[in-house]
């Protein structure tokens, strides 16, 4: 495993070096049907190496940083009958296995024309203005070319380590599942005499698991969802390996946006996130590349270059380097919910004979908590989100009447968000629709307060970028319920209970609402 | 005396050489020649800013640092092409003197943008350098050396080429592959497309620049053809004259291809390329160049190597003339003695016909000389004696003049190769 690492360590540092001026090239990815399923994973669950397979080579031939082939199932199958057939398999034998099977298809597609014609673009993007590109239209390949070409393939053999089901027992059981996966990457290096060689770069390995209620854990269905978030993680990993990390120079700056000699085609998508770097000379007289930067992909396009907006950092001129810095889309917030004005929207009230009081309760104080998932990148809107939050604050009395008991508001929305960025600032407009549940035990009269009702919500919200990864964010948002679901109580031992027709005897007034302030941390990964 | 003052004065005045508005990097590097007149270049471009406070160098970096270091950068091309490199367009002090008394409106940025071709327009690396407050650049252009130089020629800093090549008496050029072993160079160039295409390649270049090219085969057909409408008209054959014509011209181009295998598959080109003076033997410019190594497309091979090489042939080939200028043109005089003559009168008529020579020349040098035979090279100035006759009616009326004790003849003349006979 070291000796993996180093080699990758050592080998990931010349291979970028031959990316033409620091910029990303694109690698050719010989894609596999089928995973190695380690000898430890049970019978009945080896179907998982075939799943997150076929998961993710669909995922890694929608990726247009990558150039997908896909073998003959034939070419690989004897590699997989050699290492599932002994159960003391390990990456030696893979390597051996690959190198007799898989390495001559390999060096057939490297030395066939069209492969080398259908590269052509990708490996002389940058190709200058000397006499052969200028009066010689020369297209034939130069022998930095050819090393580049020759060495730009990379194969992947996917792999389940592990796949186990915990039973936590108790009052409230939980079934927790676990699986293990990831992939071994190798790449084929030609050198200058024509031999051929497989050499290994690194191995990727990510845990995912999923824990749920055992009366409601049913396994396939766990582990389709264990399985995306294993793909998702195994993805971002591979998407930081330097060889195939985004890498690029900044050709124009106007103003915080800059253009990238990066398109849609090299796999730079809207919302991707890019650390701006700059060469220095240090002390000792050496170069070191250091990051004074943040950019977003606000635009990008098959034909045309890319359009970053800078974030963080004080703008700099063209030439600047940018690195990217893999997300997965999501966002998870926490952070104080305080309620306020809660009374006057006269929802928490109950019937007592003819009377309708309300609840003495004028604001809540609590936590909240949120997730959101950057969906606008996949439809062309930036910085737009589906979010998930949940609050729960204990219900307060500012008049002083006495309170007693568990009373607190809970709220879970789905919510969409669209923010609109200045520099580190942006401003985030919110609507989401939800449910509302209230429980109160108010006073002797009145016990078991349990109030659900259906609310939406909007508001504006406000974000402060405090570092690539961390930001601060402050909303303001109103509630307003519009459909009761079930309003129940005892009263002086006689229970109650409503449903969304008694809402007028209630009183409800479905025009009111109550504000919300909400104050927290964000991370974004 | 006066000779010593002026060059001391010169060397002064050359060694504060540093081009005040110059370029502050000087740093380039040749990568291509891409055309006939223009090549291409890498270069560094510096800036440093002299604002006071190091916040404010900072700050006037990151606003105008990559564009005042592109300015440098390309500076640096102009002054490289100038003044550093291997051949440089100034060689001569009388040169660097007279772009020293303009070189601050020579450097002005507008007057370089002039010259500049191409350039990316983004620094290929851009460093920072001492705490953020200088910045470094590296980019790749192309300057339009051929307008440089026309543009030093009628700011007076260089001598225009025709007048030039007027001097030094309008020299003919011709290209031939180098051979071996009695092989006829114009049936190689037919068999051999890269030959052939390697031939091409420096005719265009020499055309382009307006140097008079003869080609070889159109010249053996003008040969045949003279040839032939002489004997139509019974007139005998002149043999000295057949073995002038086989001269060719007064310069030969001559050069030579190779290729080597490069690894991956790809060739790299690689071609020799001499000048010299036919009748003189004197090697002018020699010169190697070499392609990017490349899968295919041998043509583009040859010729990328081929304008590499030449361009340097060619500027050492300009220098020589320019010199030529001032020390004289050179001469190859043969002299062949009849052997009738007694010991003492040998020596009585070696010693005119040797005070002739230098009677005419600005200097002699004395290669070979035995009973019958001296062999000499003169260097004649142009202006005095414009053409070889001229200098051959000098050294007759010269020898004559000296002494009565033989008769001297002209057996050959060819043009800068003069074969003279002295009989009793």
């Amino acid at each position: 495993m070291i000796r993996i690492i180093i080699m990758g360590i050592v080998f990931a540092v010349g291979v970028s070096a031959l990316d033409t001026d620091g910029v990303f090239i694109k690698k050719t990815i010989v894609s596999p049907e089928s995973a190695w399923v380690f000898s430890t994973v049970e019978e009945n669950d080896r179907y998982l190496g075939e799943k997150f397979s076929r998961s993710l080579a669909k995922k890694i031939k929608r990726m247009k940083r990558f150039d997908t082939v896909q073998f003959d199932s034939s070419v690989f199958q004897p590699v997989y009958e050699a290492i599932h057939a002994t159960s003391t398999a390990n990456a030696d034998l893979l390597v051996t296995a690959l190198e007799s099977h898989v390495l001559d298809d390999v060096e057939a597609m490297l030395m066939s024309n069209a492969y080398q014609k259908r590269r052509v673009r990708a490996i002389q993007q940058r190709r200058g203005v000397g006499f052969a590109q200028t009066k010689g239209k020369s297209d034939a390949y130069t022998m930095e070319e050819m090393q580049i070409l020759m060495n730009s393939v990379y194969v992947y053999i996917p792999y389940i380590r592990s796949a186990d089901t915990v039973k936590v027992e108790g009052e409230n059981p939980v079934t927790v599942r676990t699986i293990t996966g990831g992939m071994l990457w190798y790449n084929v290096q030609m050198s200058p005499t024509g031999s051929v060689t497989l050499v290994p770069v690194q191995e990727v390995e990510r845990t995912s698991f999923m824990a749920l209620p055992s009366s409601m854990a049913i396994e396939p269905l766990m582990d389709a969802g264990i399985l995306r978030a294993l793909l998702s993680k195994t993805i971002k990993a591979t998407k930081s390996m330097p060889m195939f990390t985004l890498v690029s120079k900044t050709t124009s700056v106007s103003g915080r946006d800059y253009t990238l000699s990066l398109t849609k085609d090299s796999g730079a998508n809207l919302d991707d996130l890019f650390f701006l770097q700059e060469d220095m000379e240090s002390d000792a007289g050496g170069i070191e590349r250091k990051t004074v930067g943040l950019l977003r992909i606000t635009q990008s396009s098959r034909d045309d270059w890319a359009h970053g907006y800078q974030h963080i950092g004080s703008v700099r001129d063209r030439g600047s380097y940018v690195i990217e810095s893999p997300r997965r889309g999501f966002q998870l917030g926490a952070g104080v919910h305080y309620a306020g004005d809660i009374q006057s929207s006269r929802i928490l009230s109950y019937l007592d004979n003819d009377q309708i009081p309300t609840l003495p309760f004028d604001t809540a104080l609590g936590w909240q908590a949120s997730l959101d998932y950057n969906v606008g990148r996949h439809i062309g809107i930036s910085q737009l989100f589906v979010g998930v939050d949940y609050s729960r604050a204990d219900l307060q009395s500012n008049s002083g009447a006495s309170t007693q008991g568990d009373n607190r508001i809970e709220t879970y929305h789905t919510r969409l968000s669209k923010k609109f960025w200045w520099q580190r600032h942006a401003v985030r407009v919110d609507v989401g629709t939800g449910t509302e549940r209230v429980q109160a035990s108010d006073t002797v009269r009145l016990r078991n307060y349990e109030l659900k009702i259906r609310s939406m919500k909007y508001g504006i919200g406000y974000e402060f970028m405090l570092s690539p990864r961390w930001l601060f964010a402050a909303t303001a948002t109103q509630h307003r319920m519009f459909r009761l679901s079930q309003l129940s109580y005892t009263l002086d031992g006689i229970p109650y209970h409503f449903s969304n027709s008694d809402a007028r005897q209630l009183g409800i007034q479905y025009n009111r609402g109550y504000m919300t302030y909400q104050c927290g941390l964000r991370i974004d990964f | 005396m006066k000779k010593t003052t002026y060059t001391i004065l010169i060397a002064l005045l050359l060694s504060f050489g540093v081009y005040a508005s110059g370029p502050v990097s000087k740093q380039a590097t040749l990568i291509d020649s891409t055309s006939s007149s223009e090549v291409l270049l890498e270069v560094t471009g510096i800036y440093k800013s002299d604002e006071r406070s190091k916040g404010k160098k900072r700050k006037d970096i990151k606003k105008n640092g990559v564009k005042k270091a592109l300015d440098d950068s390309r500076k640096a091309a102009v002054y490289f092409l100038l003044l550093s490199g291997t051949d440089p367009i100034l060689t001569q002090d009388s040169e660097k003197l007279a772009f020293k008394a303009i070189e601050d409106s020579f450097f002005d940025i507008n007057t370089i943008l002039g010259f500049i071709s191409y350039e990316d327009g983004v620094p290929k690396t851009k460093v920072l350098t001492d705490g953020e407050t200088g910045i470094r650049v590296v980019q790749q252009v192309k300057v339009n050396k051929e307008a440089l130089i026309l543009d030093l020629e009628k700011r007076g800093v260089l001598i225009e080429k025709d007048d030039l090549l007027d001097q030094i008496g309008n020299p003919f050029i011709m290209v031939l592959p180098s051979v071996s072993d009695n092989k006829n160079p114009l049936d190689l160039i037919k068999q051999d497309a890269n030959l052939g295409h390697a031939a091409a390649v420096i005719q265009s270049l020499l055309t382009a620049r307006q140097y008079d090219v003869v080609l070889p085969d159109q010249q053996q057909f003008l040969n045949d053809l003279v040839d032939g409408q002489l004997s139509l008209k019974d007139i005998p054959t002149d043999m000295a004259y057949q073995m002038a014509l086989s001269v060719g011209s007064d310069i030969y181009i001559d050069f030579e291809l190779s290729e080597s295998d490069a690894g991956y598959g790809t060739k790299r080109m690689a071609v020799r390329v001499r000048a010299f003076e036919t009748t003189t033997a004197r090697l002018l410019g020699s010169e190697t160049g070499y392609s990017e190594a490349r899968s295919g497309d041998d043509m583009v091979s040859i010729e990328e190597a081929m304008l590499s090489a030449l361009d340097n042939v060619l500027a050492r080939v300009t220098t020589y003339w320019k010199k030529d200028i001032y020390k004289g043109l050179q001469y190859k005089v043969i002299v062949s003695i009849d052997g009738a003559f007694s010991p003492n009168n040998l020596e009585q008529v070696q010693d005119s016909v040797i005070d002739s020579m230098s009677a005419v020349s600005l200097k002699t040098k004395e290669q070979i000389v035995t009973d019958q035979t001296l062999d000499y090279v003169l260097w004649v100035d142009p202006n005095d004696y414009p053409t070889s006759r001229q200098v051959w009616r000098k050294i007759r009326s010269e020898f004559r003049d000296l002494t009565r004790m033989g008769e001297i003849a002209l057996a050959n003349q060819n043009r800068k190769l003069l074969i003279l006979r002295i009989t009793p």
